[in-house]
């Protein structure tokens, strides 16, 4: 009876463990652009480097590895271009605020005028 | 003039700017975040001899490094250049033979004469990941401590060989 316990949490432990794996790994392609065809996210391209990177992505996770950590390393490699939604840097401050920034400008005038 | 209109001229001209900006943008280069980091470590055949090639491969020196492919058509592009800059001795020139297979490789080389002196073999695409190669060919300068120091995506021709790699290589030309 232990033994059959043993094997049957066995089973459900890994199983738990893979799908839990499927699931993140399902989330990163979403998340990362094929850099070979660029509008496309990795999930949806089979250009053969994108087949790599899942490969590499699956063996990754499957390593104990954690999202954050694949998404370090792959854009050490092909800079942050390859995030869908890239970090806050001095490059792209402009693109992250800037349409705020826009709108609060925009809606200090109107509101100038409405008081007028 | 009103305020509001030299407003309007100001954002118009701020958004045309990033905009016409754009137009001379090429999407397909991505500046490498490898510029300044070390040439990953590999441990790989070589394509012709029955060895294997590592970071020690590498001579003390400058070195261009080609990612090349037989299946690549770009890459025959570029050739008759590798082939001109094999004959400079000033600085090494090494290939990396990405995702192809022994035979095609060998023998696309035959017919069109190998330029490199040593060609590792990434079938797997492992170190080409590590390099962060997308769209072969690509060209690398590294220097004499393995620094990499130059990365092209695509053929190189004449006006990139002068303008940008020769400075890299110590050649004033």
């Amino acid at each position: 009876m232990k033994k059959i316990f043993i094997v049957v949490a066995f089973l459900f432990s890994s199983n738990s463990f893979s799908a839990d794996i499927d699931k993140q790994y399902k989330s990163l392609i979403e998340e990362l652009r094929c850099m070979v065809c660029q509008n496309q996210n990795l999930s949806e391209s089979e250009a053969p480097l994108a087949v790599d990177m899942k490969q590499k992505i699956k063996e990754m996770l499957e390593s104990g590895k954690n999202e954050e950590e694949i998404k370090t390393f792959l854009s050490e490699r092909y800079s942050s271009y390859i995030l869908y939604e890239p970090p806050v840097n001095n490059q792209n401050i402009i693109l992250w605020f800037g349409p705020l920034v826009f709108i609060v400008i925009l809606s200090y005038f109107l509101f100038r005028r409405y008081i007028r | 003039m009103s305020k509001s209109s030299i407003f309007a001229i100001v954002a118009f001209s701020f958004m045309s700017f990033f905009l016409y900006q754009g137009l001379y943008n090429d999407p397909k280069k991505v500046e490498s975040p490898l510029i300044g980091k070390e040439f990953p470590k590999f441990k790989l055949n070589d394509l012709f001899l029955n060895t294997s090639h590592d970071n020690d491969s590498f001579q003390d020196r400058r070195t261009i490094i080609n990612v090349w492919a037989s299946w690549c058509l770009e890459c025959e592009r570029e050739h008759s250049h590798l082939i001109a800059l094999s004959n400079n001795k000033n600085f090494d020139l090494v290939g990396i033979n990405y995702k192809d297979n022994a035979d095609d490789a060998k023998g696309w080389l035959n017919m069109r004469g190998n330029p490199y002196r040593i060609i590792i073999a990434d079938f797997s695409g492992d170190l080409s990941l590590d390099l962060g190669v997308y769209g072969v060919p690509e060209t690398y300068i590294i220097d004499e401590n393995q620094v990499i120091l130059y990365k092209h995506i695509g053929p190189i021709n004449n006006k990139i060989i002068q303008q940008e790699m020769m400075p890299l290589l110590g050649m004033n030309e």
